[in-house]
């Protein structure tokens, strides 16, 4: 008894794994053409919300093309890695092209969201797996 | 202390103690032992199915490759090789287009 619900609580994160990808771009796609579209969106939705769903996208389709290269679907991103990825693009976003051009801003909330995107990818790949 | 665990058979629906199969017809009747062993009869098969299978062409391409005769050759293809180039590059690609759409 005891072990079937344990085995039902581990399963619930695995149905997440598998739907967070198509989930975060289509949100990302939704409010990137309501931006475009010069909809009203609440400041959080309008500022914060794609920079969140930024590192998961990217980390995911990366890991996508090593399980696909490598012909191995068990591979998963390791932690330096994802952490110097977030690096370059907190650099590149909040720092370098604020610099150079006027139509970027630097946001030290943005940073913070790109790390809390990277370390969602982190435990949605590493830690919240179920063990068959 | 010793525990007096009854089970009844799915098939034969006879009832048998302190047993892993049934007296009757020799049913597999507990069930933990029949998830355990349903378990490593998956990770047998998905073990088996592994060995079995090719690597696909491109991973079959860059094995090759790793292994050429001329250095230079090796050297590139260890390169693109790397979860770390290959990663890395596809990151600095999708931000480049990210500040491309954005701007």
């Amino acid at each position: 008894m005891l072990n079937f619900e344990k085995k039902n609580i581990k399963t619930t994160p695995k149905r997440l794994k598998a739907f967070y990808f198509p989930l975060f771009c289509s949100m990302a796609l939704i409010v990137f053409s309501l931006q475009k579209m010069s909809a009203t969106l609440p400041e959080w939705t309008n500022n914060y919300l794609n920079d969140f769903l930024c590192m998961p996208i990217v980390l995911f389709m990366g890991q996508f093309a090593i399980r696909k290269l490598k012909g191995n679907n068990t591979l998963r991103l390791p932690w330096p890695l994802i952490l110097t990825l977030t690096l370059f693009y907190s650099v590149y976003f909040e720092y370098y092209l604020p610099r150079i051009n006027l139509r970027y801003t630097a946001d030290f909330l943005d940073v913070v969201l790109y790390f809390s995107g990277s370390a969602f990818f982190y435990l949605m790949e590493n830690k919240l797996t179920v063990q068959t | 202390m010793q525990y007096e665990i009854n089970r009844r058979c799915p098939k034969c629906g006879k009832i048998t103690k302190n047993s892993d199969y049934c007296n009757n017809c020799g049913t597999l009747i507990n069930t933990n032992l029949r998830r355990k062993l349903e378990r490593e009869e998956r990770e047998r098969k998905r073990q088996k199915k592994e060995e079995v299978e090719k690597p696909d062409a491109i991973t079959a391409f860059f094995e090759k490759v790793r292994n050429h005769s001329n250095p230079i050759v090796r050297v590139v293809a260890l390169a693109f090789y790397s979860v770390w180039v290959v990663v890395l590059a596809i990151g600095a690609f999708l931000a480049y287009i990210f500040a491309y759409i954005a701007a």
